[in-house]
């Protein structure tokens, strides 16, 4: 398959998995990255390319926040993002928005193997 | 190359506003420290990000950065101090004008040494080689080189391809200002059209000053 096709199908549901993770987490970018890959077997290897955008653009929306966590400890220091109440009430749009999006597209795909 | 020329490089190929720069530069340079605390090592991180331009060209897709503004026809004037050196001892006095010599009879350059070098720049551009066209250059004009307009007023020449050179004429410029340089004019022959580079080397031969038209 056109590894193109793939990535454009996964690029469509990034926005709803990170606000997915940081609504049960506030995370770093690496930490993002390295839960998306175990909690997917794999299925999503984010890139940072790809992760940050995603990051600053809900950022500046207001559905994060993000703070440096300058630790006094020999721990280098690392850039959080936590979901905000905006963010919330986004991520529960997009999950709604998601569970009719996908009942639909599986009728079609359902109804496109019967015949 | 460190993690800190790699960030500056990634940057570099973005059409971005300072402030993003240097939100990206944080972010990234922060990650390589996680990554290296976590057990990788830069080398490993590096194979996993690819090239700088990748991870550039992949940020810009993601952020709808729009790309840089191609000028045809446009001169290209990348220097790091030479040129500016140059008008401003005409403008000022004979006393402070620089001298040139001839390299044969220069005590800092070596006039085969000169054309050899000029001779990997052009190959560099004639290969498309822009991260060459750094590595080659000093620190000042590392700091003032973006290799993606480089890259995009080197094609708007649409010169075709490499011919000859044609002419080269080359001597050293010493200022009293700013030091000695070695500066090369040279005539190249593509298949579209001509081009004419001029280009500096300082005495450690690293490319300090670059113009083409």
């Amino acid at each position: 398959m056109n590894s193109k096709y793939e990535r454009q199908l996964k690029k469509g549901v990034l926005e709803i998995l990170v606000l997915k993770l940081l609504d049960q987490q506030t995370m770093y970018g690496y930490q993002i990255i390295q839960t998306l890959k175990d909690y997917s077997n794999s299925m999503f290897l984010l890139k940072e390319g790809t992760l940050y955008p995603i990051l600053y653009r809900l950022e500046d929306e207001g559905c994060l926040t993000s703070f440096w966590n300058h630790s006094d400890s020999k721990d280098v220091p690392k850039k959080f993002y936590k979901i905000t109440e905006k963010g919330k009430q986004t991520l529960k749009e997009l999950i709604d928005l998601w569970t009719v999006f996908s009942l639909e597209v599986s009728k079609i795909l359902e109804d496109s193997k019967d015949e | 190359m460190n993690k800190e020329q790699y960030v500056r490089q990634v940057t570099r190929h973005l059409n971005a506003s300072r402030l993003e720069q240097k939100r990206i530069q944080q972010d990234l340079l922060s990650d390589i420290d996680v990554a290296i605390e976590a057990g990788e090592s830069w080398d490993e991180v590096l194979k996993r990000w690819g090239p700088a331009q990748e991870m550039a060209q992949e940020l810009s897709e993601n952020m709808d950065l729009p790309s840089k503004k191609s000028h045809k026809g446009l001169i290209i004037g990348i220097l790091s101090g030479v040129v500016g050196v140059i008008v401003i001892g005409v403008v000022l006095t004979h006393l402070l004008a620089p001298q040139q010599i001839s390299l044969k009879d220069s005590q800092h350059f070596d006039e085969e040494v000169v054309y050899q070098q000029a001779q990997r720049v052009i190959e560099s551009m004639n290969n498309a080689d822009f991260d060459a066209i750094y590595d080659l250059s000093n620190a000042k004009m590392q700091e003032a080189l973006s290799t993606a307009e480089l890259k995009e007023n080197w094609e708007s020449l649409h010169a075709g391809s490499f011919q000859e050179i044609s002419r080269y004429y080359s001597a050293e410029i010493d200022s009293r200002l700013q030091g000695d340089y070695a500066v090369c004019e040279v005539l190249v022959t593509y298949s579209n059209q001509p081009v004419t580079f001029t280009i500096s080397f300082d005495t450690d031969m690293k490319l300090a000053g670059f113009y083409m038209k």
